[in-house]
């Protein structure tokens, strides 16, 4: 019979009912997509250190060279001593050693970035899986792949002839790599022996380096995760001020601030709103309270003792608060299929995908894109459900703690 | 059971500034019918409320079905209201979400020993003992002020309590109807061998109590003391 007649009471005031339930429903709404859509964002946000897994990607601070023209080392890539690679292969923990080199050729009217790299997983195999047309490169080959970007810009496709450093490549494939979320990218990737031999050759490298054919500007080391922080801290200390040693860990300090407002703002908006839900529940029931003094006045005169009405008060509002939560849930989810997936485009760090800042594309090849889905989390939504069942049932118990004084001059006649 | 019903002792009651009851005494003995009357403002209805254990009073002593009612806690005074006073109110108040049979049932929600078919079976023949058997399941807003009242002593007898209290109980109706009212509730305390005090302004009523108490500014004029 209490359910009954709360359910009674509820549809009887249908209108303040449908009010408070669309206010909880809103605040759930809300906690539940604000939150599903930052967790989204932050997925994003972590897209690209995901990438690099356990890697570490080891350059060195060098010079600007006296003319910037041909082919040169960009300012983060000097040469990478011999010693040094085979001390960073010897280490504990380090599964493998990609060596690569990294270059800009800079011409009047156009510009292209290089990065000659060994075969492996972390290197040209790392390319074969976002090949988008042609075929992947193998270590011997005296061809390049572009960057789809690129490519497209410059109206060039497979089987056509790229002018690198005065010689001729031919282009056997088209790789996606902006969207791949790797953070070492170029616009042609060759093998690295390739690469090696046009930097032997290249004037403005050699003024600055003595640069041979063996020889690196990158590395890229593969780790095993427990030794990533002593593996970092060694090769910190193996290459002094000038290392330049970018890995996961690094990626999360220069992304720290993003990541903290990703994750705590959609919280922020969210308890905002909870809190803006939470006094107009309040509100809403001091009002149906005061407005049913009379009422509570007769159940008093008919036998009820006050904790009886308090337990249907709080009866009342946590029904209207379950319909309120479970609508919140639903339309959240709905809306979140409905919108699908979020993109985000972010910086990379400048070090990891240098392109020269004169570049007018500069901005946009620092940048990446990732898509995520929006997916709502069944604990959020628990926790918002429950929040919004004990606000309302608190807004009943505190409200309706004690009897009201002067039941009788609500109901007598004079 | 003692033979008396309700004991009024030296009873005061102050609304800030203004006094309204000034040393009440008044003895109502068991299954009488005791009409207190007097103009506005005399503290009849608030003695009723007082005798009801809705409104404390600030001196005096009060006992019911041999309760000290000052002795008694808020849920002991709601039990003692449930299981032995039935109150009818001027307004009628009853509950407008529920049906004339669910607001009949209202004061047996926490009755034990018996069934919810018991209970509602109860109420159906008390309902039709005022003759609503046809309006049992209509809402207060679909029933005249008649009926209302008619619901309102159902509601208030279902419990089979030893007191009926009535404040202005006709105050509401015309006088027809407010007749045939009276009429119901004095044939339904002398069926249930019921205690009635009825607060009224109506001599009418008066006319035909055991007891007539007549109050004026706050103490006791007439009546048995």
């Amino acid at each position: 019979m209490s359910i009954r007649y709360a359910i009674r009471e509820l549809t009887f005031r249908r209108s303040r009912s449908l009010v408070t339930v669309a206010s909880i429903a809103v605040a759930v709404l809300a906690a539940v997509l604000l939150t599903a859509l930052a967790a989204s964002y932050a997925r994003a946000v972590r897209a690209p250190v995901e990438t690099v897994g356990a890697d570490v990607v080891v350059q060195i601070t060098g010079d600007v060279p006296p003319k910037l023209e041909g082919l040169v080392f960009p300012h983060p890539n000097a040469l990478v001593p011999a010693a040094a690679v085979t001390a960073i292969t010897g280490m504990p923990g380090v599964i493998s050693v990609t060596r690569g080199v990294y270059m800009w050729e800079l011409a009047p009217d156009h510009y292209q970035s290089l990065l000659g790299i060994d075969d492996g997983e972390v290197g040209l195999g790392s390319l074969a899986p976002r090949l988008i047309d042609g075929k992947a490169l193998q270590s011997g080959d005296q061809a390049v792949v572009l960057d789809s970007d690129f490519a497209s810009k410059n109206g060039l496709k497979v089987g056509a002839e790229l002018d690198v450093g005065g010689a001729k490549f031919p282009v056997v494939g088209i790789v996606d790599a902006a969207r791949s979320g790797k953070v070492v990218r170029a616009d042609v990737y060759m093998p690295l022996a390739a690469a090696q031999r046009l930097a032997v050759e290249a004037p403005m490298v050699q003024a600055l380096y003595p640069f041979h054919a063996d020889d690196v500007n990158l590395l890229l080391v593969k780790v095993d995760r427990q030794y990533l922080e002593s593996v970092v801290d060694k090769i910190v200390a193996l290459l002094g001020k000038k290392g330049i040693v970018s890995s996961e860990l690094s990626f999360r300090e220069a992304l720290s601030g993003v990541l903290f407002l990703s994750q705590r703002m959609g919280l922020i908006v969210a308890a905002v709103i909870g809190a803006f839900a939470a006094a107009f529940v309040l509100r809403a029931t001091a009002s149906a309270i005061t407005e049913r003094r009379r009422e509570m006045a007769v159940l008093q005169a008919v036998g009820w003792p006050w904790r009886r009405i308090r337990r249907q008060l709080v009866l009342e509002n946590a029904l209207l608060a379950f319909i309120g939560v479970v609508l919140g849930v639903l339309l959240a989810v709905a809306v979140a299929a409905a919108l699908g997936h979020i993109s985000i485009t972010i910086d990379l760090p400048w070090d990891l995908s240098s392109t020269p800042h004169f570049i007018p594309e500069a901005t946009r090849d620092r940048t990446q894109t990732i898509t995520v889905p929006i997916a709502v989390s069944w604990e959020t939504a628990v926790v918002a459900a429950a929040g919004g069942i004990a606000v309302a049932v608190a807004a009943a118990l505190i409200l309706a703690a004690a009897p009201p004084r002067q039941t009788w001059s609500l109901l007598r006649s004079e | 059971m003692s033979d008396t019903a309700i004991q009024v002792e030296g009873v005061t009651k102050r609304y800030g500034s203004l006094d309204v009851l000034k040393g009440i005494d008044l003895i109502v003995p068991a299954g009488r019918f005791a009409a207190v009357i007097g103009k506005s403002g005399s503290g009849k209805s608030t003695l009723l409320g007082i005798v009801s254990g809705l409104e404390r009073a600030d001196t005096g002593r009060v006992v019911v079905q041999g309760q000290d009612l000052s002795q008694l806690d808020e849920p002991r005074m709601a039990d003692l209201r449930r299981r032995a006073i039935g109150i009818v109110f001027q307004n009628f108040s009853l509950i407008p979400s529920l049906s004339a049979l669910e607001n009949v049932l209202l004061p047996t929600f926490f009755e034990t020993g018996s069934t919810a078919a018991d209970r509602r079976q109860r109420a159906l023949s008390l309902i039709e003992q005022v003759g609503l058997a046809n309006r049992a399941h209509h809402r207060p807003s679909q029933l005249s002020g008649g009926e209302q009242q008619r619901v309102a002593i159902a509601r208030a007898l279902v419990n089979r309590p030893a007191i009926l209290l009535a404040d202005e109980p006709t105050g509401n109706l015309d006088a027809e109807t407010g007749a045939a009212i009276l009429a119901l509730l004095l044939d339904m305390s002398r069926i249930f061998a019921t205690t009635l005090l009825v607060v009224t302004h109506d001599l009418d009523i008066a006319g035909k109590a055991d007891m007539k108490v007549e109050m004026k500014d706050g103490r006791i004029q007439h009546g048995n003391a």
